[in-house]
């Protein structure tokens, strides 16, 4: 499709289908103090924009058609060229978390043959769900935040939204906390080795553990359980169990499963390739743009859509509509 | 129950008292300061006797009145300011931990972190309807069935938000946004926020300068005389490569540096080890310390939202710390390769063998050539690393400087001592490290 075209869709897009109602669920209480910023088709990108009022915005969408449309944080006053946010004082920002597939390039290739940035399958997509439900569930049970929602990023990815009142104040530091006591994997990169497990207490270990295996079981294939030390025998056993449960996995066979696993001492690798990576610097940088929930990625024509949390676990992104169709 | 009477930041004092004598107090409580790093349990037995009768109300008074004359003297001076604020916290580790009662410390966490963030074990299971919590239940027995248990601890909850390096290192069980632990763990976290307050209360004191003359008098006659604290007394890092700058040759770095350097490039952020580790590094190689303050503040994401100005006030702290500019005033040293390997970051200890393997064939590249190190050396690089971490590192130098060694890498320094020699960085023979360059050319 080309330029003309693409931007005809996202003017049709903007006018038509895009409700600043979906937004309802971030704080826009100081809505003209909100940073916000803009890509465009060539390529220029442009941030300290505030808009006065939502309709503002809309307008904005409109008539400019922007390529990529971020959020950003709230200021003391509305940011702008001449008051640029590093002159502002920071008054707060939502807990966002960003999980990518990029973050999981090195480990991937356990999971499914994708290769490269663009591509994305369902396997490897029970990566995010994996990390999604570990996420979700330990910012609920463990830091009793409530207002969680997610949204497909339009590519490869998802973001999550905390727009708990706690949330929005916190500090780097803070923020930080609870990136460390999400993240398993010692260091930053996509390498290292896993954390001693005892320092997993309580829930949270039993939430990982638990979790890592029900999704590694769910995509197994025979091939990766030899490739991972299981003898040919053992391998077809939890195949047989599998498939004879059709799937559907229960306390028994991940407590057969986690005996087999303590065997052949691969517990730790299965945790390494599975676990949740999330790109940090989202998290901590506090005047961090991301992308407007309900608005278009430019690079694919998907809409950021809002997951609906009843369909969080069976949303595929192959199958998620683009605007800029060939039609 | 009130906070105990040694503990500074109470109520302000009342300031209509005769200046010469609150000098006097304020005298008193440097020289008790001073003294601290040199015999703490002596300090704390003169000073703080164990048995409190009421008889020392005054005593504790007048420290109090000296200790907040010396805020406004840290006011003044930022150096001043550092120096009070970490002799200050180290006493009220040791008092907290040996002249406190539990009713007491149940005080101290309510006026350091907030009456809203601390909660009884009881008022968090009834609070937060937890009574059926399998979790908390055993938490409570272990805790109450330990060995050696002490029997003025007590479990406590304390909210995730004021204890950010409890919820980092997994300190506690956490639940619903409270960090449950019992009292002994929370310490660190005190000291920290105790700190965090004297440093709010320094901020707040500057509001009293220059309202009465005598009082401003006095400020500035003990900022004079404690000039001393003020003073740089490290000797920087009088290092054979001094002068040298060769913290912008990254290719004399040694492997665990080169990729904490490359880490921190990308992401913006190393944990605090790694922070320090790289950080004795780069004074060691010849960073001054004005030029490390900047390199962290531009590079960190830790410092987006914050001037210079801020940053040199908290983390320039951490930085000037390694300088031996803070604190102890001590002169650090870069951590040899054994430590590294059990409290910092060495790759071939770290990095699973796959990535190391990665790391190692394509992140090593000199500005004089690009290095391509055959496979089959990296894979044997890879296996010996499992055993023997520094001997990996060893032999991997050859692979980068196509110079053979004959000693082992037991230092960072060693790696890029050779390393320099070998890309010609440094031309001068120094003392004591002719059998380095002799090693080097016998190799050539």
């Amino acid at each position: 499709m080309n330029r003309a075209k693409q931007r005809t869709a996202l003017r049709d897009y903007y006018s038509t289908v895009f409700n600043f109602d979906d937004l309802s669920f971030i704080d826009f209480s100081r809505f003209a103090t909100r940073e916000f910023g803009f890509a465009t088709f060539e390529g220029k990108f442009f941030r300290n924009i505030s808009f006065e009022t939502p309709k503002a915005l809309f307008d904005f969408l409109v008539d400019r058609t922007p390529f990529h449309a971020y959020i950003g944080a709230v200021y003391n006053e509305p940011p702008s060229r001449e008051t640029p946010i590093h002159t502002l004082e920071w008054y707060g920002h939502e807990l966002v978390f960003d999980i990518d597939l990029n973050e999981y390039d090195a480990v991937r290739q356990f999971v499914c043959s994708c290769q490269g940035a663009d591509q994305v399958c369902n396997r490897c997509w029970q990566l995010v769900n994996l990390a999604i439900y570990i996420i979700d569930e330990t910012l609920r049970q463990d830091f009793g935040m409530n207002e969680i929602t997610w949204i497909f990023s339009g590519r490869r990815g998802v973001h999550g939204w905390v727009t708990d009142d706690l949330g929005h104040s916190l500090n780097q530091e803070q923020r930080m906390s609870i990136i460390d006591y999400l993240s398993v994997i010692h260091g930053e990169a996509d390498t290292a080795r896993i954390q001693d497990r005892t320092k997993l207490k309580h829930e949270f270990r039993y939430r990982i553990e638990h979790t890592v295996f029900k999704y590694f079981l769910k995509t197994v294939r025979r091939k990766d359980l030899i490739d991972l030390g299981f003898s040919s025998s053992g391998a077809s056993n939890i195949m047989k169990q599998l498939e004879h449960q059709e799937g559907q996995i229960d306390e028994n066979l991940l407590r057969n499963f986690n005996l087999r696993v303590a065997k052949i001492n691969k517990y730790d690798e299965i945790l390494r390739r599975w676990v949740p990576r999330i790109d940090h610097k989202v998290t901590i940088d506090l005047r961090r743009l991301l992308r407007l929930p309900t608005s278009i990625h430019g690079k694919t024509g998907k809409i950021a859509q809002i997951l609906n949390p009843s369909e969080i676990f069976s949303f595929n992104p192959e199958e998620a509509a683009s605007i800029f169709t060939n039609d | 129950m009130a906070l105990p009477d040694w503990f500074i930041l109470q109520q302000p004092p009342n300031l209509n008292i005769d200046i010469p004598e609150w000098k006097e107090l304020a005298w008193n409580r440097v020289k008790l300061l001073e003294e601290l790093p040199r015999g703490r349990s002596r300090i704390v037995r003169d000073h703080f006797p164990p048995v409190d009768n009421g008889s020392l109300r005054q005593t504790y008074y007048d420290y109090r009145l000296g200790a907040y004359l010396l805020r406004l003297v840290a006011a003044t001076n930022r150096r001043l300011e550092a120096w009070l604020i970490e002799t200050e916290g180290d006493l009220f580790e040791y008092l907290y931990s040996d002249r406190t009662s539990g009713e007491q410390k149940w005080e101290i966490f309510r006026c350091l972190f907030g009456s809203e963030n601390v909660m009884t074990y009881e008022e968090f299971k009834y609070k937060m309807d937890e009574r059926q919590n399998e979790y908390l239940a055993n938490l409570y027995h272990q805790f109450h069935s330990a060995r050696g248990r002490v029997s003025s601890d007590f479990l406590t909850c304390v909210h995730f938000s004021q204890v950010p390096w409890m919820v980092s290192n997994r300190r506690g069980y956490l639940r619903k946004g409270w960090v449950i632990s019992n009292e002994n763990s929370f310490r660190g976290s005190l000291k920290k926020a105790f700190e965090h307050k004297l440093q709010e209360e320094v901020v707040k004191a500057q509001d009293l300068l220059g309202v009465r003359e005598s009082i401003d008098q006095a400020v500035e006659d003990i900022e004079k005389s404690l000039a001393k604290h003020t003073q740089i007394r490290s000797q920087f890092s009088s290092t054979e490569f001094e002068g040298r700058d060769l913290q912008s040759h990254p290719e004399i770095f040694p492997p665990c540096m080169i990729y904490l350097f490359s880490e921190f490039e990308n992401t913006g952020r190393l944990i605090h080890a790694h922070r320090l580790q790289l950080g004795f590094f780069l004074k060691k190689i010849g960073m001054s310390v004005e030029e490390q303050l900047l390199y962290w503040y531009e590079k960190s994401v830790d410092n987006l939202n914050i001037t210079y100005e801020h940053f040199l006030r908290t983390s320039g702290y951490q930085i000037r710390h390694l300088y031996g500019l803070e604190g102890g005033k001590k002169d650090y040293n870069v951590p040899k390769c054994s430590t590294i390997a059990t409290s910092y970051f060495c790759p071939f200890v770290h990095l699973a063998p796959a990535i190391l393997l990665e790391f190692l064939s394509q992140n090593y590249l000199t500005q004089k050539k690009s290095i391509t190190p055959m496979r089959n050396r990296l894979e044997k690089i890879v296996s010996q690393s499992g055993r023997n971490p520094t001997m990996a590192c060893t032999m991997y130098f050859p692979n980068i400087y196509k110079r053979s060694l004959y000693r082992k890498i037991v230092h960072p320094l060693q790696w890029a001592r050779y390393a320099s020699k070998v890309e010609g960085l440094m031309i001068d023979q120094e003392e004591g490290d002719s059998s380095v360059q002799e090693e080097v050319e016998r190799n050539h």
